[in-house]
């Protein structure tokens, strides 16, 4: 809510009539607290208007504000005793004119006096609940304590159970007041029962717990937890219980240590071989396929099994890439990866395959050249043919003759006749007979 | 207007194709090429038809290589005569033949 200087402020700024809505709106105020603040001010004499033509400064505001003489008093900021009063039976949800009624009678005497204040509501025909409570927030307000005369009625304790409960408070330590029945705590009485309530509760959780946990190892037998690791469980979980003092809970103790031995020693029969049943050693033929499973699971588990154990990554045949633990001369254990050694020979192979493809292919090209045209043999052959074609130069042509001394080569001479010709290197004379025995 | 660098690389390119059909020339016997060219029978041609296609490309590619640096098939032929003076009267000698022959190399060039 805003002040009354500013909201004649915010009016002497204006021109125009202005409506209370836009007025609340600039002064970010309510509407409500807006339009009452101006229609007091209506009634001093400083504003003008209504809600439907809007509202204007008038010259005694205006002197008002120059002169500083706007002094908001406890009514125009809303924070006077009664209103006070009254705000409290609002919130409780008293009806609006009984309101007004029970603080009429409040007022018509002291109204800093709780118990009249009580006595006043009383007389105003206010529910003694509501009653108790308006009473309380007014003497929480005025900063009362509760008077003697009326400590049961605004506390709606009695005076025997005030007693009651200090005795109750007093015995807390070794009271015994509740039994555990179908796992709900029973009240039943004074030292009759087992437990405290608050051990009861404990007790109860303590139970849930070990039944949930019986029951997970009932249910998973195969993949339960070590017991060793249950145990850790269980003791983390009721360590608030177990650092406790007290004669209960020492029983709560005594009965935890109870159940977990009883679930430890289900674990331990449950491992011991019966009498009836005889270990047979497995064939090798299960073993192996035993290992076989192990290693497929192995594979399965994937790169985080692989990472704890310590198993490098293998970038072939992962069925291969199992390291292999040997002995060294030293005696020292050697670790050798068997995938490695493999894909080094396999590569060799290829090499040595490839190498061997390449040779081949090598001598099949040096063939097929060897067979292909040449333009030197076709200029040969041309010649040759130019001479006198190839076939009559083949049949023509005289026959060629090795030196058995030197071994050059000559042949005998065209159109000569004679029986001897001698070598035109060495100069060995040799016989027409002698020649054509030794073609 | 060629550089120096150009003319030189040049120079040395004509030399050593030359050499290279020199070295053919040699293989063939000259004593063949010399009846060839009596009888009017194109050298070049023959060559070039006895060869294979691998080998034909091969001096297809090396043809162009040299024409385009601007050595021609005549500053060749004048090479390979200036180094086998007994081939001159063969190749030179002729001029109806030399520009037979080097027609025969156009057009295989061409790819005819």
């Amino acid at each position: 809510m805003a002040t009354i200087t500013e909201l004649l402020e915010a009016l002497n700024t204006k021109e125009a009539a202005v409506s209370t809505a836009d007025l609340a709106t600039d002064l970010k105020a309510s509407k409500e607290g807006t339009l009452k603040q101006l229609t007091r001010e209506k009634d001093k004499g400083n504003v003008e208007g209504n809600s439907q033509e809007g509202w204007l400064i008038t010259g005694a505001g205006r002197k008002a504000l120059e002169k500083g003489e706007i002094h908001p008093s406890m009514i125009d900021e809303g924070v006077t005793p009664r209103q006070q009063f009254e705000a409290i039976g609002q919130r409780i949800g008293i009806k609006q004119d009984r309101i007004v009624l029970a603080t009429d009678i409040v007022w018509s005497g002291d109204y800093n006096d709780v118990a009249w204040v009580w006595q006043a509501l009383g007389q105003a025909d206010i529910a003694d609940d509501l009653r108790s409570v308006w009473v309380n927030s007014w003497r929480a307000k005025l900063h009362k304590g509760i008077p003697p005369e009326l400590e049961v009625e605004l506390t709606r304790v009695t005076k025997a159970e005030a007693e009651a409960g200090k005795g109750a408070a007093q015995s807390k330590p070794g009271g015994r007041e509740y039994i555990i029945v179908d796992d709900e705590p029973v009240r039943v009485g004074e030292n009759l029962g087992d437990y405290s309530l608050q051990d009861a509760k404990d007790i109860l959780s303590i139970r849930a717990l070990r039944s949930r946990l019986s029951g997970v190892a009932q249910a998973g037998a195969g993949s339960q937890p070590g017991t060793a690791e249950k145990v850790s469980d269980i003791l983390t979980a009721l360590s608030p219980y177990l650092n406790k003092e007290g004669n209960s809970d020492l029983n709560m103790l005594r009965e935890l240590i109870t159940a977990q031995m009883d679930l430890q020693r289900q674990d331990i029969l449950s491992k011991i071989p019966q009498p009836g049943q005889v270990a047979q050693p497995k064939p090798f033929i299960e073993q192996i396929t035993g290992f076989v499973a192990a290693l497929s699971s192995l594979k399965e588990a994937g790169p985080t099994i692989r990472s704890i154990l310590g198993i490098p990554e293998s970038s072939g045949n992962p069925s291969t890439a199992f390291p292999v633990h040997v002995a060294g001369p030293d005696g020292q254990p050697i670790v050798m990866d068997l995938g490695q050694v493999i894909d080094w020979k396999r590569f060799l192979g290829e090499e040595k395959r490839a190498d061997e493809g390449h040779s081949a292919l090598i001598g099949l090209t040096q063939t097929v050249r060897e067979n292909l045209p040449d333009g030197i043999q076709a200029l040969r052959a041309a010649a040759a043919e130019v001479k006198g074609g190839i076939g009559t130069t083949l049949k023509d042509s005289p026959q060629a003759y090795e030196c058995g001394q030197c071994h050059a080569q000559f042949t005998m001479p065209q159109g000569v006749k004679t029986d001897q010709v001698g070598c035109p290197k060495c100069g060995t004379v040799y016989t027409k007979e002698q020649l054509e025995g030794v073609p | 207007m060629t550089s120096f660098t150009q003319r030189t690389a040049r120079h040395f390119l004509t030399i050593k194709a030359a050499k290279e059909i020199k070295k053919e020339i040699e293989k063939a016997g000259l004593e063949n090429l010399r009846v060839l060219a009596e009888r009017g029978v194109s050298i070049i041609g023959t060559y070039l038809q006895g060869c294979s296609p691998k080998k034909k490309a091969e001096h297809r590619r090396n043809f162009n290589f040299l024409i385009a640096r601007g050595i021609t098939p005549e500053m060749v032929l004048d090479e390979v005569a200036r180094q086998m003076p007994e081939i001159a009267p063969i190749i030179v000698g002729k001029e109806g033949y030399r520009k037979a022959e080097l027609q025969k190399i156009s057009q295989f060039l061409k790819g005819a």
